[in-house]
């Protein structure tokens, strides 16, 4: 999805890689030309959120995408690094609590 | 299809698969090239899907030519079945021609692009003249196993035609535009095509060239299962 703002701003939404393993998450976005500073990541268990902006050529450009994940993850575990414009993380998922019920 | 009267001997092709790198680099040499339209290629079995230039409507598959060369771009996401009529329909049209040899670039997924700063490239060739003649481009013969999709078709249907053909590989994003490489894979066959072309730009142009390809890279994850290698 584009949204077009006035003056060579523009709001768009980056391409995501997510991968789910037995035990961890692996998500990946493509976030040409941000740098760190410009970088803002919000996570919840089930909800990943990441706004950016960068300059490229003339143009001003914001990242937005919100990511529901099929899986609950541990917000405390989560690790994320930026590498020329890819921002890679990860999450170990949440273990499912089962719990022994006697039937009556 | 329709043809000017020029005649090339190699014929190179760049379909939007992994990371792009197919449609990428065909893009960027006809640019540096200064590659003249020689041909447009359509078929009722293809998405309907046009470009426009300056307003007006084009096919999205075309071929250029300079210097006894014809790229041949693909810059809509096709299913399978329709890459596979292509690349029969071009193998027809340039057996005809009696051209001598046929290229086809594409990318191979790696999950650790990013720690390589140089993506390897490698090379497969479908007979002893193919392998003769990538002995210039600078990449490694892929090691045993398999391929699959489009590119095994490419280098089957080839064969069958007398063609000499080679795929150049080149390690990518599994699911993002690659330019980096894209431009690796244009150094790598520069020595076999003869033509001078400074990959430097595409470099710089990185970042919008990758937001540029967002859209048709989303496609093609949609579209079809990109061609793929297994070791």
């Amino acid at each position: 999805m584009r949204y077009y703002l006035p003056e060579h701003e523009e709001v768009v939404e980056p391409l995501a890689d997510l991968r789910v393993m037995v035990d961890q998450i692996k998500l990946s976005m493509d976030i040409p030309g941000v740098e760190k500073k410009n970088l803002e990541l919000k996570v919840s268990e089930k909800t990943v959120i990441v706004r950016a902006s960068a300059v490229i050529g003339k143009r001003n450009v914001h990242y937005y995408r919100r990511i529901d994940l099929p899986v609950e993850i541990d917000p405390d575990s989560v690790k994320a690094r930026l590498t020329a414009g890819v921002l890679e993380i990860t999450a170990r998922i949440k273990p499912r609590g089962f719990r022994e019920v006697t039937v009556e | 299809m329709e043809l000017s009267e020029e005649e090339g001997d190699i014929l190179l092709l760049g379909f939007p698969g992994n990371g792009l790198v197919g449609a990428i680099s065909s893009d960027y040499m006809i640019r540096q090239a200064n590659m003249k339209r020689a041909a447009k290629v359509d078929s009722r079995n293809f998405p309907p899907v046009v470009k426009l230039m300056d307003g007006m409507a084009i096919e999205p598959i075309n071929i250029y030519y300079t210097k006894g060369i014809y790229v041949m771009i693909d810059e809509v996401a096709l299913p399978p079945q329709s890459i596979a009529e292509l690349i029969t329909f071009t193998l027809d049209w340039f057996s005809k021609k009696k051209g001598k040899l046929v290229l086809l670039i594409e990318g191979l997924a790696v999950e650790n692009r990013l720690e390589k700063e140089k993506p390897s490239v490698y090379k497969v060739y479908n007979n002893d003249k193919a392998k003769e003649l990538a002995s210039s481009i600078e990449a490694d013969p892929l090691p045993s196993g398999y391929i699959s999709g489009h590119i095994a078709h490419f280098l089957k249907e080839a064969n069958y035609r007398g063609i000499p053909a080679i795929a150049v590989l080149v390690e990518c994003f599994p699911s993002y535009p690659d330019p980096g490489a894209a431009a690796a894979v244009i150094n790598a066959i520069k020595p076999l095509i003869k033509i001078e072309i400074d990959t430097q730009p595409l470099i710089n142009e990185s970042n919008a060239i990758r937001l540029k390809m967002r859209e048709l890279m989303r496609q093609v994850q949609a579209a079809q299962r990109p061609a793929g290698y297994i070791g």
